[in-house]
């Protein structure tokens, strides 16, 4: 189940947001079983953020773009420890890196399959992973937060050519 | 039988859980060969007798597309069946790809539910009853 708090967020998701949330929460719940809660953009996020884990994708085709997703480290060790059942031993910090791209990859399949057209093929990059900076621009067309068990996941979209999708929505709702 | 099963994505998290969903799918004995991309799976295909391949589409080096017109262009291989597993999957693709020679593509995340059809099919079973 998605729960959306922050105001009137709701009114103003856009075809991307909504399908972000959507792919977000269907493959968060399916992984971690837990609630999924759609955030404003919570106060304090970079420091929240610090100490980070993040995964970019490159989106080829039909739409040049990227998408990436930027969580706590520590979240990404549990998440790790959730998908991989549990051991004892510590994840290793690779291992943290490999399921944030695994889980990336997964949500970037749902998110443009949502999107596009059904029939419409759509391929994807190789994911990277890594600790400091994100290498994704400012300018993304699309920022959504989300919270599960009180950690923030980051998610961002930018490629122009995906502008289009706000402006649909956009104009479906002033109608 | 599924006696050996080759793995080939370039994430262990996907190897992992793909390997859970085909033992919780009924492949509890089969012994599961791993390789991280395509050019290590069409080796290993070569060296070991497979009886399935299951493949992303996105790997480095050789990807999922290629390792699979590889497999079925080989008349010592094109017996094997090849799961194609994939973020990007949807109909045109799918059907792209069982032209190609793929016995199924299945869609990520992968479950037990969404493969268990195919273990019994090719373990010889009828999975409708």
């Amino acid at each position: 189940m998605v729960k959306i708090h922050g105001g009137n967020m709701s009114a103003q998701l856009t075809k991307i947001d909504s399908s972000l949330v959507s792919a977000i929460s269907k493959t968060m719940e399916s992984m971690t079983f837990e609630e999924v809660q759609v955030v404003s953009t919570p106060p304090g996020m970079d420091t929240v953020l610090k100490n980070k884990v993040w995964a970019v994708l490159p989106i080829i085709s039909p739409i040049e773009g990227k998408i990436s997703m930027e969580l706590p480290f520590d979240y990404g060790r549990i998440l790790t420890d959730e998908v991989c059942g549990g051991t004892e031993e510590e994840p290793s910090e690779d291992a943290i890196k490999d399921v944030v791209g695994e889980i990336l990859n997964t949500m970037a399949g749902r998110f443009l399959d949502d999107l596009l057209d059904s029939e419409k093929s759509f391929e994807l990059g190789l994911p990277e992973s890594g600790r400091a900076d994100l290498p994704v621009s400012d300018d993304a067309v699309a920022v959504v937060h989300v919270e599960i068990s009180g950690h923030v996941i980051r998610t961002k979209l930018v490629g122009e050519g995906f502008t289009v999708f706000s402006k649909e929505l956009e104009k479906e709702l002033t109608i | 039988m599924l006696e050996n099963i080759l793995i080939a994505d370039d994430s262990a998290t996907a190897r992992m859980i793909i390997r859970r969903c085909f033992e919780i799918a009924g492949c509890v004995q089969a012994n599961f060969i791993e390789a991280k991309d395509g050019e290590e799976a069409l080796e290993l295909a070569k060296k070991n007798e497979l009886s399935l391949m299951v493949t992303d589409i996105n790997m480095p080096n050789m990807d999922g597309r290629v390792l699979l017109k590889n497999v079925k262009a080989s008349p010592k291989l094109t017996e094997i069946p090849v799961i194609v597993i994939s973020s990007a999957s949807n109909d045109t693709l799918d059907k792209e790809l069982v032209q190609q020679g793929a016995f199924a593509v299945v869609k990520k995340p992968v479950s037990p539910a969404s493969i268990s059809g195919f273990v019994q099919e090719l373990n010889g079973q009828n999975p409708w009853g």
